[in-house]
Formats: structure tokens, sequence, C-alpha cells
């Protein structure tokens, strides 16, 4: 059974990493941040009995699941607005939209252009975070859990619901596709 | 694209990963420690519920495993129906026995003398053996 100290160590470790994962497959920062804070409580509030070495695996399970969860809540999202917005008069398009929202919106872009961001973003970074969110959700899992999170083979098929054999090949075609696509953009590791 | 390569391809990709993550936004860092503060708290929480450990608490609590939390509402239901059953059967049994006192009485026969000088009774035995 996990210690309080040792659950917090083991978020502390990992909720960098399950942030920039999480962001990688939904694309959105404050979406991340809530999945992996629903997937925090719920580690500790289901799982609080579970020995420290299973925490990793538990996780990213949960982890996996909050993304799924989220991807069909916008499937249904988009569905309802794509009828609601069918259902509307063309004359109203337009009268709906705030200028501050487009003037927030620009506020933001442009303190996301600060020295600091753009120290954070060097080039090649955020080419290979974009050829890592391009990827195949599965694969992009594998290869994350096994090469960032380190786990091992049987640990990430746990996690993943699959089988041993599922998981190498997710890991062999991201990194041949990773390779191939960093190339094509001139980066050579 | 050899093992030596791609090795080497993965360790780069990982480090740059790392430093990526290393280097997030204030707000977002904020906002992950809060979130796992929070669930600290959630953990520390958790043993006060977990002391419920008896009967229908737990079962609606969901922790349990399907088959137990069957258990748990079929074992009331069966223990209520067998008390029913055992009062049935009790009252069944005092019945014969009150049943069983009257006819042995009757059998024996020792109703007072008084008894047979009453007209209700007279009548009453003749229709009985008509």
């Amino acid at each position: 059974m996990a210690s309080r100290q040792e659950l917090s160590d083991f978020l502390a470790s990992v909720q960098r990493r399950a942030f920039k994962q999480t962001v990688y497959a939904v694309r959105d920062e404050d979406a991340a941040l809530d999945l992996v804070q629903d997937a925090m409580f719920k580690l500790s509030e289901k799982y609080p009995d579970k020995p420290p070495q299973e925490l990793p695996m538990l996780f990213q399970r949960i982890l996996q699941n909050a993304t799924y969860d989220y991807f069909r809540r916008q499937k249904v999202r988009n569905t309802w607005v794509t009828l609601l917005s069918a259902l509307r008069p063309d004359d109203e398009e337009g009268h709906d939209s705030d200028p501050l929202e487009t003037l927030e919106a620009d506020d933001e872009r442009e303190s996301g252009e600060s020295v600091a961001d753009k120290y954070e973003r060097e080039q090649t970074l955020k080419i290979i975070e974009e050829e890592i969110s391009k990827l195949p959700g599965r694969q992009r899992e594998a290869f994350l859990m096994r090469y960032w999170e380190e786990m091992d083979v049987a640990e990430t098929a746990a996690a993943m619901g699959c089988s041993e054999g599922s998981v190498k090949t997710h890991c062999s075609r991201a990194n041949h596709s990773l390779a191939t696509a960093l190339k094509a953009r001139g980066i050579t590791l | 694209m050899n093992d030596f390569e791609s090795t080497q391809r993965i360790q780069r990709i990982q480090r740059a990963l790392n430093q990526g993550a290393e280097k997030l936004p204030y707000k977002v860092t904020h906002r992950l420690e809060q979130s796992r503060l929070a669930a600290l708290a959630r953990f520390d929480a958790k043993p006060n519920v977990s002391v419920k450990t008896l009967g229908a608490s737990l079962a609606l609590s969901g922790e349990l495993p399907l088959w137990r939390q069957a258990l748990n509402f079929a074992f009331p239901i069966a223990a209520v129906a067998i008390a029913l059953y055992a009062i049935n059967v009790s009252r069944d049994k005092a019945d014969i026995d009150d049943t069983a006192a009257i006819d042995s009485a009757m059998l024996i026969d020792d109703l007072p003398i008084a008894a047979y000088t009453d007209y209700g009774y007279g009548v009453f035995l003749k229709n009985s053996r008509q």
C-alpha cells in the first residue's frame, strides 16, 4: 500500500510529463490540466491501497481513460453544436461574436510570444512535439509510455489494455514515423 | 535504420521532451501543484470513508466486487424470508396444539354433569349424532 509520501512523490515526478502527454493528445492546455487533475483525484481516491510500483501503470490507464472520455464528450458536444447551428437562421450569424473575446485571444497570443516562451519553445522541441502530436493515438501512447515514462513492455501493455506484441508494434511504427517525419523537416537526431 | 541509431534518436527525443516538460509556464506548474495537493487531501480523507467497511455502505460505494455487492443485498432479504417462514411454522404449531388440547378434552369426556342438563348442549349432541 502506497503511503501519502510515496503518492506525493509519484505525482510530483509524473505531473509535468502527464500534462505534456495529455496536451499532445487533446491539443488544449486547459483541458489537459483538468484531465491530469481528474486522473490524480481518481488515483488517490480509488486506489490508495495499491503498492507504489503499480502507481505508474494505474495512473497512465486512468489518464488514458479520462482522455478518451474527453474525446467522447467533445464528439457529443460537436454534434449538438452542429445541429443547433444548422437550426439557427443565417441572418443571426456573427451577432453572437463578442469583440472582447477576439481582443482577449489576441492578448493571449501576444503574451504567448514573450521572450520567456520563445526561449522555452525551441524550434527543435517544437517540431518534435508537433510530430509526436501527429502520431496515431495508440502509437503515441505506447511510444511515450515506453520511452518517456520508461515503463517496460509488460507495464505498458497492462496500462494500454493490449498485448505486449501490440505494444512492440506500436512503438516500432511510432519510431519509424518519427524518424521519417523529423528527417523530412530537417531534424537529424 | 539500425538499433544504435534508433536508440540514439529515442534518447535525444527523450531529452528534448524532458527539457520541454521542465520549462512549463508558471501558471501550468502552479495548477499542477494545486492539483497534486488537492489529490493528497483526498487521499488523507480516504481512511475516514474506508472505516465504513460494514454492510451496505461499502456495497453502495462500489468498492466491492459485484458478487459481494449482490450478496450484501441478497443476505438481508434471505434473512427476512427465513424469519417469516419460522414465524409461520411456529403459529401453525401453536394452532395445532390448541386444537389437540380441545380434542383430547372432548375425548377424555371430562365434561361436568351440569353440561348435559344444558338444552343447547343436548341439541348439539343430537345434531352431532345425525
